[in-house]
């Protein structure tokens, strides 16, 4: 399939990474929402703020119909969450607010994603998805087991806890690229999980 | 410096109000978006002396001036309302208005190119402009570097160089981008124009033409400047002509004119190399002293903004288009 091109896109899907950028199209893929999107990314989650208000030019926002913006919680989701609606809104002129989307025009949608406790990133929530299917019991307690090894043996611990199994569980399943986005193209993680409902809705809400 | 510009009603403009510029601005944006229009606004704000150098400079001009060119000024279907220009200089602002009205009485059909000018009146065929001066004038001294053939650029480089001072900082600013340099001449062949010769440690000197794209742009920008000494250079899609692989000696170059003559330098580019280009110059030099100045349309209104070091930086390493 050709990349799309912005000027030819009628909505916008802001990411922080290219593992973001080919995860995200493969859940709006499964939601039969592609076409018709253009993911940018920003290549990682520095100046984030500055980068959306290069990126987020009146010219651009005045010719689209929807632009959502998919960002990590990490360890401080009250503060991205607080800066981020208040860029946004000042950079659209609307008010926006976390996990939903304005009436436009255009919509403008923000997403702060993470685990169930709300910290995290985009693969803590997959992570456990992942691990709430009783069909990847076994293989969760393999992950766990290899973790737990390596933290007592080898005193090595992941940066990330759930990036970690997650990529733990890639290395076998899609040994070309341990990552979330290309894992996901493989169709290892099943979006119909209720764990991801929130962000299917939420990217379900690029169009209407 | 020019610190602030304000257009309205001049040619795609409606209202635009910019200011933080930087020592050099470049200016970019779609075609049709006013990057031309916006030096054509610095060149009549900062020195309204010479209306008449407007048409041509930067677009080609035949025919009635006034039809062809000065017509065009007004923002189409402003009505009665004034075209108006303000700059802020350091030490101080103007105002240029030019009060628009339709005619009771046609103009008459110019007898010689520019001559309605000669008062500060302008006439654009059924219409009446005169430019009106609010506060004191600039004295800013703007000079356009168009490209130019090889055989015109000789009179520019000569008036350059002429004073020895001047071909000291020629030969100076040309070796701090590219050290083959040693010396530039004018030489004289039999039968021939006088030419640009550049030593570059080779046997003879060669045609400038031969030391290559970024040398030879290098050339007629430094010579405007040293042979002008202006206080504001506006530069016409710089990257005309010039592999982008040039483009960085170019960017050194023209920040260390600018920087060492102190002279504020508008630059318009379409190109994404172009933008790169001046970026990375400025990125290793002691003071990041460049701009990108962005023109777009929100409908049928030309808007713009300046970004500064931390917008630029963050476009680049985000790959975010700015122009």
């Amino acid at each position: 399939m050709a990349t799309p091109r912005l000027q030819e896109c009628s909505r916008v899907l802001v990411v922080e990474g290219y593992s973001d950028l080919r995860f995200y199209a493969e859940v709006l893929e499964s939601l039969g929402r592609l076409s018709g999107v253009f993911i940018k990314e920003f290549g990682g989650r520095s100046d984030l703020e500055v980068k959306l208000e290069d990126f987020l030019r009146p010219d651009l926002v005045a010719a689209k119909e929807a632009i959502g913006v998919i960002v990590d919680a990490n360890g401080d989701r009250d503060s991205i969450v607080a800066r981020l609606e208040r860029r946004l809104s000042v950079l659209t002129g609307q008010e926006v607010k976390q996990g939903g989307w304005t009436q436009g025009g255009p919509r403008i949608g923000l997403l702060v994603v993470g685990g169930a406790a709300g910290a995290g990133e985009v693969e803590t929530l997959v992570w456990e998805s992942w691990i709430a299917d009783p069909a990847n019991a076994v293989a969760h307690r393999c992950i766990e087991s290899f973790v737990a090894c390596m933290e007592q043996n080898a005193k090595l611990s992941p940066r990330s806890p759930e990036k970690g199994r997650l990529a733990a569980l890639l290395a076998i399943r899609n040994d070309d690229d341990p990552r979330l986005g290309p894992g996901a193209q493989k169709k290892i993680f099943d979006f119909t999980r209720p764990e991801l409902d929130r962000l299917c809705s939420f990217l379900g809400g690029l169009s209407q | 410096m020019l610190t602030k510009l304000q257009i309205r009603n001049f040619r795609g403009f409606s209202d635009l109000t910019l200011t933080d510029f930087g020592l050099v601005n470049l200016i970019v944006g779609r075609n049709n978006a006013g990057k031309t229009s916006f030096l054509e606004a610095i060149k009549a704000a900062c020195s309204p002396e010479q209306p008449q150098a407007l048409a041509g400079l930067f677009r080609p001009s035949v025919g009635n001036v006034d039809r062809r060119f000065n017509r065009w000024l007004l923002r189409d279907g402003i009505g009665n309302d004034n075209v108006e220009l303000n700059a802020a200089w350091t030490e101080g602002e103007t105002a240029l208005v030019l009060r628009s009205q339709k005619s009771t009485t046609p103009e008459p059909e110019p007898t010689q190119p520019f001559s309605v000018w000669s008062n500060g009146r302008l006439g654009f065929l059924d219409r009446t402009a005169i430019w009106k001066r609010r506060g004191r004038p600039l004295e800013v001294k703007v000079a356009s570097v168009q490209h130019r053939v090889p055989e015109a650029l000789v009179s520019a480089f000569g008036d350059a160089v002429r004073p020895k001072a001047g071909e000291t900082q020629m030969e100076s600013l040309l070796q701090a981008v590219d050290e083959r340099v040693k010396s530039v001449r004018i030489d004289f062949a039999q039968n021939e124009q006088p030419f640009i010769v550049v030593d570059i440690g080779l046997s003879e000197r060669v045609p400038l033409p031969q030391a290559g794209q970024g040398i030879y742009r290098l050339v007629a920008i430094f010579s405007e400047l040293l042979g002008q000494h202006p206080d504001l250079c506006l530069i016409d899609e710089v990257e005309n002509g010039i592999h982008y692989t040039a483009l960085p000696q170019l960017w050194k170059g023209i920040a260390e004119a600018a920087s060492r003559l102190k002279v504020q330098v508008f630059v318009t580019t379409h190109s994404h190399e172009c933008l790169l280009a001046a970026h990375e110059a400025f990125a290793v030099r002691k003071d990041y002293d460049l701009r990108v100045i962005q023109l777009y349309r929100v409908g049928d209104l030309t808007e713009g903004r300046v970004l500064d070091q931390k917008h630029i930086q963050a476009a680049v390493d985000g790959e975010i288009e700015l122009r």
